[in-house]
């Protein structure tokens, strides 16, 4: 069964499988080219309607329709941004630096008409521009059926990604005004291919940007053709931050307290989830088959926007680590020790985690497998933007890239039951496991329910947050202490002056500049503490952990060390409760 | 591990009024300097026709390049903020952008270190946190308010002198400023462009004073007068700004560029429209080799060459002096005898003839050989070998008191570079986040620690192997205790 999981299995005569539309788990698992069986046809209910019953052929043409008269009408820069790879001549570069400069100057030209002019120009004396209907007409019209996993969800039919193109991009208004809405917001997030095609905008209609996207991809072709790498650039108040990874571009522009090296790792974050959906292998491919493919029908918009949200307040993304809900150990052990038989019994569950909203309640692992904090992440933010798992069982392919970018896990996802927030993830290689870890799941329940335990987890999730005073360290506002062993953290609550959502934020950019003072390359520092206008700060690194605290502006600093004694000793004591060892099974 | 220091990769000042239409690109550029091509670029910027000249349409297609990535940047910038790009990092490059001038806009690119690995030198490591934006913002600005001070605005030489006027003007003085930068060896001391003072009894103050005044009412021509001692500063008749760019400007670039023992691994050279006269070595001929270490030399580092040479050419430096209001301008003289440098604005229509070195001369080598005992004597070097250093400096004053460099040229830091770069960054924290203490223990187990209160800010490196939080904090109160008994710190 394990030579079955998908990411070992080679990925051979991947190219031919695009080109069949009917055979529809072929793509998803990669597995190898023998196996040409369809899915079986008693698949539960939520996934064959997934499957079968939104996407019929008509559909996919009709998206087809729209996307080839949306390039040949708006006569915009999808198609001059295939050529990324031209040999740039001496009178070419000249031009070049011109229409970069012309086009960055979109914003406040109000001659919108004689750029356009221009684009076209440059459009027309490039070779590739030409609408080739060809290869993208065929990879848009099997591509629902095949590889997107998050099709496979039971999404009701309004949260449809196909987007309704009705304006054209001529009207010079529409640029106006994205561009005035852009500029109030505080982090903007774009997410393009290498050849300028828009994947994502967290903002507004990606379309009505796309002279942005065109810009932001000259800026990273420019500086690579000096065998460079465009990290960020920056104004006084904004950061904007490019990073180019595999066949993406994903840029960042933030108004926040957040360093450049910070938002790179959430870029990173991004490129992970969207890996999470179509894996690594499959995402190289299919740019290096059709360079100017529209990535955007195979990806699930919701899931990068509630990453970013996610990533803007949650310190986990920061950290990288995992937050779990405090507990009695021996409770802990207990549910662990029926976690573990339940999986015994049929072997075909690699993870188990249970889970209370983004907070980790057990998680219990094969013995010689092990899955990084940012994969657990990436779990986390797929379940909490999806609300309809709540009402269904759900079986999807997830890619987990820290684990392995190349193939799936097959992911059954369900609530313990209807009332409660907590769910169980159980993940396996094997695409047709889906009975067998249902069944592990209702034991797992089952099983839990009968000992009482639920209603005791259901108190710990109660009663999960503590508050500075009830720890009684008075002196210390707030911390954040992170075990760099089990790679899980643990805060209070928010207490007084943090209670408004501006002070919140801004106590969180201290946090992000104590970790860019502690993790700057040449220079990181060990113990960092600072006095303030607001605030006295503290971080210190040590082998085993990280810790971030902040005090009193006039606190003395013995009273600040005799705090930090204090709460050293407390965590001590309940560290078995705060953080979780993983079972193995 | 082999460090590649950081260097200056080129340089440009452009004009965004100029060569909007296409193909004639070429002419925003108004100065652009860059290692490789720098002698060919010469022939270009003082070139009309410009593209046909001297660089071949390849570099300047690069140079063009250069220009429009900036141009572009700035633009999009402005679509999500209110103000232009600022800084440009790449992977192997910082670039920073400043833009003084209505429509003028200069660029600086220097290059990341980067560490080979042996095993894979193909692959070399970029430091790219060894580089710091403020530092650069601060040698850019640099750069530009001494130019302003020799020669006065890009406006207003473009619209007195024209565009070819501009550029010589631009290439007379930028090609000397940026190779004397050395991009390493920047640290916190360029963020204050501090100054600092000769701390000195009552009574050789006075006697400087008096000597300052005599010479004055003996010369009514001289109208300000700089006063040195070893590189600090004793009296000043200059407005603080303009006190702070001949104290920078004597210290960065005039001294080293005479003193220069070869012992460092960049020549700086002297700024300004004239070499310092040849005797003093490096730059015309350095077969002189006079080291003023020596310091029993006298004589005119601006002004004649030799003063016994009646004959002989003078050439002359003007400056540019905002007096009430109104833009005057001075002939800048320098003369350096016994560790003693004067600098003497004269304020005239005609430049000086030879009878006034002449007579000045006299007057000072009498003068500043007893001065110059004097306050030797009174001068106290506490070299002492603490555990620890210090920097502090006032922004009030612009004082700055440092035992984290060597106060003479060639200036060396007392300390790692990663402990320089992190004051700075200390420095960069106090100017954004309104702190008021930090103390970091490096991953080394050095304490830093950094202090402001109001203007002033003070930095100490302490090398205390195992010193707890309390125990530096007691330190901290012992050293400023004894080094600023009448400073306030807020404790």
């Amino acid at each position: 069964m394990a030579t079955n999981g998908p990411h070992r299995s080679g990925n051979t005569n991947q190219s031919s499988r695009l080109s069949r539309p009917t055979r529809i788990f072929s793509k998803q698992t990669s597995e190898d080219a023998n196996n040409e069986t369809n899915n079986t046809p008693d698949k539960p209910r939520t996934m064959t309607t997934a499957l079968y019953g939104r996407f019929d052929l008509e559909e996919c043409d009709e998206g087809v329709k729209i996307n080839h008269v949306w390039d040949s009408e708006s006569g915009l820069p999808t198609s001059r941004l295939i050529n990324e790879k031209r040999p740039i001549s001496p009178s070419a570069a000249r031009r070049d630096s011109h229409w970069l400069a012309q086009q960055a100057s979109f914003s406040i030209d109000p001659d919108m008409d004689s750029d356009v002019a221009l684009m076209e120009d440059i459009l027309g004396e490039t070779q590739s521009i030409k609408h080739s209907p060809d290869p993208l007409e065929e990879i848009s019209q099997e591509r629902p059926q095949l590889d997107s996993p998050n099709q496979l969800f039971p999404i009701p039919t309004e949260e449809s990604q196909e987007e309704p193109i009705t304006e054209t991009l001529s009207s010079s208004s529409n640029f106006r005004n994205i561009e005035k809405e852009l500029k109030l917001n505080k982090k903007n997030v774009f997410i393009l291919s290498e050849s300028g095609k828009p994947i994502y905008s967290r903002y507004g209609d990606e379309d009505h940007a796309v002279h942005l996207f065109g810009i932001m991809q000259a800026f990273i072709a420019f500086v690579e053709d000096n065998k460079d790498e465009l990290l960020y650039f920056s104004t006084d108040t904004h950061n904007f931050v490019f990073v180019h990874k595999g066949p993406l571009i994903l840029v960042c522009i933030a108004n926040t307290y957040e360093y450049p090296d910070q938002i790179r790792l959430q870029m990173n974050m991004l490129y992970n989830q969207i890996i999470s959906q179509i894996t690594n292998t499959q995402l190289n491919r299919v740019f290096q088959e059709y360079r100017n493919f529209d990535l955007r029908r195979w990806l699930t918009d919701r899931f990068l926007s509630s990453l970013i949200e996610l990533m803007d307040e949650d310190p986990s993304y920061l950290l990288q680590a995992i937050r779990c809900i405090p507990m009695n150990n021996t409770l802990r052990e207990n549910i662990n020790s029926t976690i573990i038989q339940a999986g015994n019994k049929n072997k075909k569950v690699l993870f188990t985690l249970l889970i209370a909203n983004t907070r980790l309640i057990a998680y219990v692992r094969h013995k010689s497998y092990k899955l990084g904090p940012s994969d657990i992440l990436l779990l986390f933010n797929m379940v909490h933007s999806t609300t309809s798992f709540k009402n269904s069982e759900n079986w999807t392919p997830v890619c987990l890239p820290d684990f392995d970018n190349r193939g799936y896990m097959y992911a059954h996802i369900s609530y313990v039951n209807e009332t409660s927030a907590m769910y169980l993830i159980l993940l396996s290689t094997n695409r047709e496991a889906f009975f067998d870890l249902k069944e592990t799941h209702t034991t797992i329940v089952e099983k839990l329910n009968s000992h009482g335990y639920l209603q005791k987890i259901e108190k710990s999730i109660r009663y999960a947050d503590y508050t500075m005073p009830q720890i009684k360290v008075p002196e210390v506002r707030h911390f954040i202490f992170k075990n760099f062993r089990l790679n899980q953290y643990t805060m209070p609550l928010y207490g007084p002056p943090y209670v408004d959502e501006k002070e919140r934020e801004r106590l969180y950019g201290q946090y992000l500049y104590l970790n860019h003072n502690l993790y700057k390359p040449t220079r990181p520092a060990k113990i960092i503490y600072t006095v303030g206008p607001k605030e006295t700060l503290f971080a210190w690194i040590h082998k085993e952990f990280e810790w971030y605290a902040v005090f009193d502006p006039l606190i003395s600093k013995p009273s600040a060390v005799d705090a930090i004694n204090k709460l050293c000793r407390w965590m001590k004591n309940t560290k078995d409760e705060l953080f979780l060892r993983p079972a193995t099974y | 591990m082999e460090e590649s220091p950081a260097e200056v990769m080129n340089f440009c000042i452009f004009n965004t009024e100029l060569g909007l239409k296409e193909g004639l690109e070429h002419e925003k550029i108004m100065y652009f300097y860059g290692l490789s091509t720098q002698t060919t670029l010469k022939k270009f910027t003082t070139t009309t026709t410009g593209a046909s000249n001297g660089i071949t349409q390849l570099e300047l297609d690069g140079q063009i390049k250069q220009i429009g990535l900036a141009e572009a940047m700035i633009q999009f910038s402005s679509t999500f903020s209110d103000d232009g790009c600022h800084f440009i990092h790449t992977k192997k490059t910082r670039q920073v952008i400043y833009n003084p001038e209505p429509n003028y806009i200069m660029k600086l690119t220097v290059s990341v270190p980067s560490l080979v690995n042996p095993p894979d030198p193909g692959n070399p490591f970029y430091m790219e946190d060894s580089v710091q934006d403020s530092l650069l913002d601060a040698i850019i600005k640099q750069s530009y308010t001494f130019f302003t001070f020799f020669n006065r605005s890009y406006t207003e030489i473009f619209t007195q002198c024209g565009v070819e006027g501009l550029k010589e003007c631009l290439s007379d003085f930028y090609d000397k400023f940026w190779s004397s930068v050395s991009i390493s060896n920047l640290s916190l001391l360029n963020l204050f462009q501090g100054i600092v003072f000769l701390p000195l009894g009552k009574n050789p103050f006075l006697r400087v004073h008096s000597f300052v005044s005599c010479i004055e009412a003996s010369f009514p021509i001289i109208k300000y007068t700089v006063f040195c001692y070893s590189y600090r500063m004793v009296w000043c008749s200059l407005e603080q700004k303009y006190m702070r760019i001949v104290y920078r400007y004597l210290t960065d670039f005039l001294m080293p560029a005479c003193f220069d023992d070869s012992s460092s691994s960049y020549k700086p050279k002297a700024l300004g429209k004239m070499k310092p006269s040849s005797q003093w070595g490096s730059i015309s001929g350095r077969s002189t080799s006079t080291s003023i270490r020596g310091n029993m030399q006298s004589g005119y580092i601006i002004g004649p060459n030799n003063i016994k040479d009646i004959e002989q050419h003078i050439s002359t430096e003007r400056v540019y002096i905002m007096v009430d209001d109104c833009l005057k301008t001075f002939y800048f003289v320098v003369y350096h005898a016994y560790n003693i440098t004067l600098c003497l604005f004269l304020e005239s229509e005609d430049p000086p003839l030879h009878k006034f070195y002449q007579q000045l001369h006299q007057c000072l080598s009498a003068e500043l050989a007893t001065l110059a005992q004097e306050l030797n004597e009174n001068s106290t070097s506490s070299s002492s070998d603490a555990q620890y250093k210090f920097l502090y400096c006032n922004n009030m004053n612009l004082a700055v008191k440092s035992t984290l460099h060597s106060v003479s040229y060639p200036y060396e830091f007392q300390a790692s570079n990663e402990l320089m770069r992190l004051l700075a960054d200390m420095h960069d924290d106090f100017e954004c986040s309104k702190h008021g203490e930090i103390f970091i223990r490096t991953r080394d187990d050095t304490w830093v620690v950094g202090r402001r209160s109001d203007q002033r800010e003070f930095f100490v490196v302490l090398y205390y192997k195992n010193a707890t939080l309390m125990n530096v904090h007691e330190e901290i109160r012992k050293i400023t205790n004894e080094q600023f008994t009448n400073v306030f710190f807020v404790d």
